[in-house]
């Protein structure tokens, strides 16, 4: 049942799921009200974002007259293309295990009774409510060359020297694993909450077994949640500065901390002006790659 | 199939109590029941989903109690369809076929056969979301049937479905288990599309079967308050055991009035009892006017009088200030009656049945006509 509003827009009313009706295009003076809404919010980004793009952009094309020299040093030194396949094979690992970890966990809430849901939940968000870079310090305490690791492996007599567990992939990966495993349960929960129960059983009393079940229809209706999960954590992996900096220290030396050695350091503004606009360059070809194979609109749809 | 002392107990609570089944080969049977009487529990254990306490279920010569649901090959259809959302209609269908190894051309062939069965063969490229509520169910029917199950299993199929969607459907379903020949157990509430559909239909309360009969016999010879009152709109009189022959009892009611009526389970003097009459059984003449024999005769007022078509409703009271609702069938020549028409009403020792009181105290929330 359809009722209309004075604004001309229409809102479902007890729609049964049965015979739902086609939903009515929004009216001109309804998308015209709507579209102020994002007024505030776009204007702070033209502010904030924008601006000093193009200003970053600028300075990666005029030092001061107009030069393409940033890009081919970019290009062409083999230290910085290391260091960018670094930063893609590091955000493709972090990617890969963060899935690989958060998936399961999703799963678990999903399924579990509102109680322990909430509990577990409520672990995977407290990480998240603890300042990264006191999480990623943390890490050095655990793993540093006086850290608590090395410190019980020498004390039981199990090693004479302390093993260098800092500044390599290991610490890397997982520091940024952890930190972005929220990124892939929360979508994850969410679109897995979403997918009616029965349809699992109905597939068993169809003659699945539960693997079956899970592979040929509880999984694929996971999906979005899946692509939106990978989306954000390849993203902010890719970009990731704080931890990789800190954990990771010269082994994985990624873009982020080659930008910003450039702009402070160096203060070789138009070559952390090029890297930049590089990175973004290839994240947004990735995304763009990426949505094109499974849709961005998919993202939104959630499980529909 | 056949149920065996069958129980379902969750810690403390007793969802489904000890019943016992027996159906035979290509019968439409329905579990009808209220909300918590366990009949969807039943039909839980019966599909897989829910891990039989106690008993056994045996379809034909197979006991199936312990197998889980992907080894029972029962057909299930549920409330919601429970349509795999990302798959057309014709990957719906053919998914039992897929899990069982079926080569492509027999699963095409089948799949057909089944989309047609339910009249839509032209829909089989189409996503569930692009079908009306009939369509889908249409098509969850297909899907429990395709691979050729014995036995389909039905939880309130029709809930979600308009009342004239519903009435189509009913007819729908009871082709399609007749041209198979399959069995059907089917669970829903609505009393109505039980009579209409089932062979036979299993009364369920609080976990207990209360009577399993054809319709017919549900209606007319209620084993229990409980069914009188559930299947079908009854008339319900408080009273007390006066005496009790072989199979007869006269009673006295709360208003005072004498009615003999049939004793269902056995009673003595002076138990309280409830009595339960029909209203199309209930006769109402002008006095004086002449009518057959009749075991009870009382003298009534109309209080009420609705006009309803091809009938008439009357609410008719007693001087004690007992009051029966009755229908009249509105034929050509049949004479209505006005509000403060003083009347007889007659009706049979057949009409009245008398049930221990406390079968009724037992079942709160049981549907009370009047």
């Amino acid at each position: 049942m359809t009722v209309t509003q004075p604004m001309g827009a229409t809102a479902d009313l007890a729609t049964s799921d049965a015979d739902r009706p086609p939903r009515r295009k929004p009216t001109r003076a309804y998308r015209r009200d709507s579209r102020l809404l994002i007024l505030p919010a776009l204007l702070f980004q033209l502010a904030f974002f924008f601006v000093p793009l193009y200003y970053v952009a600028k300075q990666s094309l005029f030092d001061p007259g107009f030069t393409t020299e940033h890009y081919r040093e970019v290009f062409t030194n083999p230290l910085y293309r290391k260091v960018l396949f670094q930063t893609l094979r590091l955000a493709v690992m972090v990617t890969a295990f963060a899935v690989l970890f958060g998936y399961p966990v999703a799963y678990f809430i999903a399924k579990s009774r509102p109680f322990i849901a909430g509990l577990t939940l409520l672990g995977v968000l407290v990480p998240l409510w603890t300042s990264l870079l006191a999480r990623t310090y943390s890490f050095q305490v655990l793993y540093g060359r006086e850290g608590f690791v090395n410190d019980i492996l020498m004390r039981l007599g199990v090693i004479d020297e302390p093993l260098p567990l800092m500044f390599n992939t290991f610490t890397a990966v997982s520091g940024m694993t952890h930190a972005l495993l929220p990124f892939v349960i929360l979508p994850c929960v969410a679109v897995m909450r979403g997918i009616d129960p029965s349809l699992t059983n109905a597939a068993k009393s169809l003659g699945a077994t539960p693997w079956k079940a899970f592979r040929h229809v509880y999984f694929p209706l996971t999906k979005p949640g899946l692509v939106t999960s990978v989306i954000l954590t390849f993203i902010l992996a890719l970009g990731f500065f704080v931890t990789p900096v800190i954990l990771g220290g010269v082994t994985e030396f990624t873009i982020a901390g080659l930008i910003q050695l450039q702009m402070q350091k160096t203060l070789n503004w138009g070559l952390g002006g090029a890297l930049s606009i590089t990175l973004l360059a290839f994240t947004a070809t990735i995304v763009y790659l990426y949505q094109r194979r499974y849709g961005l609109d998919k993202l939104l749809a959630g499980g529909r | 199939m056949r149920l065996e002392r069958l129980s379902k107990r969750y810690d403390d609570v007793i969802a489904v109590d000890d019943i016992s089944l027996d159906v035979h080969a290509g019968e439409f049977v329905t579990l009808l029941g209220p909300s918590g009487s366990g009949k969807t529990t039943t039909l839980m254990m019966l599909a897989g989903f829910q891990e039989v306490t106690d008993g056994t279920i045996t379809v034909g010569d197979r006991e199936i109690s312990r197998l889980p649901p992907n080894k029972r090959d029962i057909g299930v259809v549920f409330q919601h369809y429970a349509l795999f959302p990302h798959m057309r209609v014709d990957e719906n269908v053919g998914f039992p076929l897929k899990m069982r190894g079926v080569g492509r051309s027999e699963a095409k062939r089948r799949v057909g056969a089944a989309l047609e069965l339910v009249k839509l063969k032209e829909y089989g490229r189409r996503y569930p979301r692009q079908l009306s509520g009939g369509q889908q169910q249409r098509v969850a029917l297909a899907r429990a049937v395709v691979f050729e199950p014995g036995l389909a299993l039905m939880d309130e199929p029709l809930g979600a479905l308009d009342r004239q969607l519903r009435e189509q459907m009913q007819f729908e379903i009871k082709r399609m288990q007749e041209t198979l020949g399959i069995t059907v157990i089917y669970v829903t509430h609505d009393q109505e599309e039980a009579l209409v559909m089932s062979d036979r239909i299993a009364v369920m309360n609080k976990g207990k079967i209360e009577q399993f009969a054809p319709p017919a016999v549900l209606y007319n010879e209620p084993a229990t308050a409980f069914v009188a009152t559930f299947v079908g709109e009854s008339n319900l009189l408080h009273g007390v055991g006066v005496a009790a022959q072989t199979d007869s009892m006269s009673i006295r009611t709360a208003g005072g009035l004498e009615l003999v009526g049939r004793m269902v389970s056995p009673l003595a003097e002076s138990d309280p009892v409830v009595a339960t009459v029909r209203p199309e059984k209930l006769l109402v003449v002008e006095p004086g006017e002449p009518h057959g024999e009749a075991a009870n005769r009382i003298p009534v007022v109309c209080r009420e009088a609705t006009y309803a078509g091809q009938m008439s409703r009357y609410v008719v009271t007693a001087s004690g200030g007992d009051s029966f609702v009755l229908r009249v069938q509105n034929r050509p020549g049949s004479v209505t009656f006005s509000v403060g028409q003083a009347l007889l009403l007659l009706f049979g020792v057949d009409d009245l049945r008398v049930f221990p009181a406390e079968q009724l105290a037992e079942t709160l929330g049981a549907e009370e006509a009047g």
